[in-house]
């Protein structure tokens, strides 16, 4: 496993807590104590977090540009702007297969509960941390083998 | 112009076309066409538009469709375009919790959001590249 390989898992890892430990908490507290100030509050963090997230890569690589080991090529560029860019198409397929299994579910007269909503949101936060850090570890494994990124 | 340049142009006429039609139909629905039979198709017809693009504007012999510059500027705009789809699936998400609390919304809202971040995302793709050429002609960073 090469540094970049090693990096990439870091953030998969680090993607998936960030998102699955407070989003957890919020979803217990809601249930728990029924919707307050301070789910809400959680939810609208992980949210600004989670659409941020991916342009963390390229700051810590700019931060790091000054020193005179590159960490941060533009290979490196390459691989997680096409990581992201799978990671919101399989998050816009999510959105949609969400939106038509409630309406299959409950008709198109029924009604579904507020609460299923930040659960979806939770998924959606998961599945494109997911998918983002595992379109990057495929990317890397297969340049490892010598196929084209 | 550039062919990718004027399909963000097309694309953003007929979204704001399209959106303003389904508006005023389903108002006139609504308000004169009352309990009588109505097929929710005609509403979102317009929209249908967006992919005739090819067979309005033909690829003309020698014409180049896009070149890696074309291929750069659209990536970003969907990237941006995605980003702000993310926002709006989240306040979509977050909207009826802080409005309603602990009760239950119409299955015809998920409709709605769907369409409308569809839309948005459109819109926001077509302004992003027309944002970008126009910078890139005026010898910005595309």
């Amino acid at each position: 496993m090469n540094k970049s390989q090693g990096e990439s898992w870091i953030w998969f890892f680090l993607g998936l807590l960030c998102f699955l430990v407070p989003g957890g908490v919020a979803v217990f507290i809601a249930y728990d104590r029924g919707i307050s100030f301070a789910p809400v509050f959680m939810f609208t963090g992980i949210v600004i977090w989670g659409g941020l997230f991916w342009l963390f890569p390229f700051i810590c690589g700019k931060l790091r540009k000054g020193k005179k080991k590159v960490s941060f090529d533009e290979r490196d560029q390459l691989i997680h702007k096409k990581a992201v860019m799978v990671a919101y198409v399989v998050l816009w397929l999510y959105f949609v297969a969400a939106c038509v299994i409630a309406w299959c579910i409950v008709g198109p007269h029924g009604s579904i509960s507020v609460n299923v909503m930040p659960l979806t949101l939770l998924g959606g936060l998961v599945i494109f941390t997911f998918v983002q850090g595992l379109a990057s570890l495929i990317q890397y494994s297969r340049i490892d083998k010598g196929e084209k990124a | 112009m550039n062919r990718v340049l004027k399909y963000a142009w097309y694309q953003l006429i007929v979204i704001i076309a399209a959106t303003i039609f389904a508006a005023v139909t389903l108002f006139i629905a609504a308000k004169y066409w009352k309990g009588k039979e109505f097929s929710a198709v005609i509403p979102f017809c317009l929209f249908a538009f967006v992919h005739f693009y090819r067979l309005i504007f033909p690829l003309k012999p020698g014409e180049i469709a896009f070149d890696e510059r074309d291929v750069n500027i659209k990536n970003r705009a969907t990237r941006i375009s995605f980003t702000i789809f993310w926002y709006v699936f989240a306040l979509s998400c977050l909207i009826p919790i802080l409005v309603i609390g602990n009760g239950s919304i119409h299955v015809m809202y998920l409709g709605g959001v769907l369409l409308g971040a569809a839309i948005l995302t459109r819109i926001t793709w077509s302004i992003a590249v027309i944002v970008q050429y126009g910078r890139s002609s005026k010898g910005g960073k595309s």
